[in-house]
């Protein structure tokens, strides 16, 4: 079974499951079961923000790296310049 | 003593070209590492097939130049060059000097120290980094490999990276069975090796965006990019 596969049964299922118990429930914990799938969006994006906004702080820029590739390109012309290439 | 093969697809990077042959020999003399280039020359309006064709002048047997007629992608032109290749490992890069050949050093400690089968460079991971990009291009290219990561329940910091160091024979292996194109290539070849068994180490590099020449990303990348994940989502 792919990957797509197993993610569409275990929605299914789970889906399944919490329509069941939407109908079997009452009072509270109905309150409670029919927020669930909220919730769950609302984790899943909180770990998404979490992980992908933590890496965004931590993603360096390194201004050195572009001057010492702009250096090397030089050196790398001056290097053809007198081999006699013509580039 | 290993040898090391670089595939270099190339489409209209005549100004790239020579820096980056210059940048791996250079690396390699100093660090005493064999090297060869195979240059996979998709027919460039530009000349960039002249440009290698007075590289050779300089570089001999160590420069294979292989010339195809048009543009056939990334996919086949890394098939294509395996064919070339004289060495037990090889190195899939950029030409647009956004893979520093500086990091290779580091590609190849790595694979000697651990045994891996790939070696990966990845710019999310610590002492990793970029240069060039906004706020935009960042938040894309984090958010689709997070998103790549928990849809295809992958644990690896950079999926979508191109600067790779393989064996052999486990890039001959895992290349014929891929499917994907564009972004998912890559993702699909780290996939695969996984579900074979294969090892895959991550190395930081600094992703330098583009100097000299036009970027090929374009506004439809991502949405093909998506289909590519939806694709891959069903293949395994």
């Amino acid at each position: 079974m792919s990957r797509g596969t197993n993610l569409f049964v275990a929605f299914s299922v789970s889906g399944i499951v919490w329509i069941v118990t939407l109908f079997l429930s009452t009072g509270y914990v109905n309150e409670v079961v029919k927020s669930m799938p909220t919730y769950a969006l609302i984790l899943y994006f909180s770990y998404a923000l979490f992980k992908v906004g933590g890496d965004l702080a931590r993603l360096k820029d390194y201004p050195e790296e572009a001057q010492s590739l702009q250096k090397e390109v030089e050196e790398a012309k001056r290097f053809y310049k007198e081999k006699g290439l013509k580039l | 003593m290993s040898k090391y093969s670089v595939i270099l697809p190339t489409y209209n990077e005549r100004e790239n070209l020579p820096i980056i042959t210059y940048l791996i020999f250079e690396m390699a003399k100093k660090n005493n590492l064999d090297f060869e280039i195979i240059i996979i020359e998709d027919n460039s309006p530009d000349g960039t097939l002249q440009v290698a064709q007075e590289l050779k002048k300089v570089y001999g047997d160590k420069l294979i130049i292989h010339f195809r007629e048009k543009k056939l992608g990334l996919g086949s032109a890394y098939m294509d060059g395996i064919k070339l290749c004289h060495g037990n490992f090889i190195v899939i890069m950029d030409a647009d000097l956004s893979h520093h050949p500086k990091y290779l050093v580091d590609f190849i400690q790595k694979q000697k120290q651990t045994n891996c089968d790939i070696v990966t460079g990845s710019r999310y991971i610590n002492k990793g980094g970029v240069m060039n990009w906004g706020f935009d291009r960042k938040l894309t290219s984090r958010g689709a490999n997070f998103l790549a990561s928990t849809m295809l329940g992958v644990k690896c910091s950079d999926l979508t990276g191109s600067f790779r160091l393989y064996k052999r024979e486990v890039l001959e292996k895992v290349i014929k069975d891929v499917v994907s194109r564009g972004y998912a290539f890559q993702m699909e070849i780290i996939i695969r090796a996984r579900q074979y068994g294969y090892t895959v180490e991550e190395v930081p590099i600094v992703f330098v965006e583009r100097i000299f020449g036009e970027s090929k990303l374009g506004a439809s990348e991502f949405q093909i990019y998506l289909k590519g994940l939806w694709k891959l989502l069903w293949t395994f």
